[in-house]
């Protein structure tokens, strides 16, 4: 009780913008540092220390791109969507500018999963491309992404597009449980999970352990992307507001030292 | 524990799959740089804009005082 009390308070103070600044400005090199050091360790364990693949040979390594990419691809646009209704229901700003940053970043993620499972397909399945129920979920998940994208700036008055925006993504999420559940309910190309939380995996535990940094390092990286997109959404929102004033004065006063 | 392959060329060829594996890591890690620069650059020129905002008020207050 007293703990999430605590944490209530948290999530409040995080939604100043300037308290979200500085805090950010603290982290961020911290996340950089972490998020590269899992992404190097994990692509030298998955490219070259991780057995080969029985069937597939060494193509089944684009699983360590594949994979993580998917997951924040999806795990994103829930963030994308709660951060819409948050601001829908508290009238926040800056959960309308994280919106607009997880669009942007959540995009990226999805052309990723998407490019690399058609070059994966290649090599597997003997095409790039399959209107396979998986497949064609994910498209429309980049289309819900870029929908959110060009409804916040498709309005002269901000705030209108970003509710519209965040009614779209909203509308959207219902893709997310389809595209989960797409390779159980049709039995088409793409094959099923890999990764299980209730039961055994369906992969060998030599090559799950690089999965799994890759996975960290793609959830930090995440997070690494949504500090700059939001502190760069941030400085050009507040700009004309004192604190940004001062922030500039006391910048160009240090480089007046050096 | 022990690397795959035994040389450079082995692993840039990967039994043929080379190709693929690694278009995708380049392309992958081409996106993720793009992601990291788009909001840096974004940042600075806001940063920039404030600063000459800035510059100009000073002239002009400078300006004001030296019309009276």
């Amino acid at each position: 009780m007293i703990r999430s009390f605590f944490n209530l308070i948290w999530l409040y103070r995080l939604s100043s913008p300037k308290f979200f600044y500085r805090i950010s400005g603290r982290v961020i090199p911290w996340l950089f540092l972490a998020s590269i050091t899992l992404l190097a360790v994990g692509l030298f364990w998955g490219l070259l220390i991780a057995p080969p693949d029985a069937r597939q040979g060494h193509s089944f390594r684009i699983i360590y791109i594949h994979v993580p990419a998917s997951f924040l691809a999806l795990a994103g646009y829930y963030f994308m969507a709660a951060a819409g209704a948050v601001g829908l229901v508290w009238r926040t700003k800056m959960s309308f500018w994280f919106m607009k940053s997880a669009a942007s970043i959540g995009a990226a993620m999805t052309f990723i999963a998407l490019f690399s499972g058609a070059i994966w397909g290649r090599p597997s399945w003997g095409t790039y491309w399959v209107w396979d129920a998986r497949v064609t979920s994910m498209l429309i998940l980049l289309f819900l992404y870029l929908g959110v994208m060009a409804m916040i700036r498709a309005f002269d008055n901000s705030e209108l597009g970003q509710k519209n925006g965040a009614i779209l993504g909203l509308i959207g999420t219902v893709n997310v449980p389809i595209i989960y559940k797409s390779v159980d309910w049709w039995h088409t190309l793409h094959q099923p999970a890999t990764l299980k939380v209730t039961t055994e995996s369906s992969i060998h535990i030599d090559m799950l352990q690089p999965l799994l940094v890759m996975i960290a390092g793609f959830y930090l990286f995440y997070a690494l992307a949504i500090c700059l997109f939001l502190r760069a959404e941030i400085l050009y929102h507040e700009q004309g507001t004192s604190w940004v004033k001062e922030l500039c004065a006391r910048r160009k006063k240090v480089r007046g030292v050096l | 524990m022990a690397i795959q392959f035994s040389s450079w060329l082995e692993l840039i060829d990967m039994g043929g799959h080379g190709i693929f594996v690694w278009t995708t890591v380049s392309v992958s890690l081409l996106i993720f740089l793009i992601l990291v620069l788009l909001p840096v650059s974004a940042h600075s020129r806001t940063l920039k804009n404030v600063e000459l905002n800035m510059e100009f008020e000073a002239r002009s207050l400078q300006n004001a005082d030296a019309d009276k």
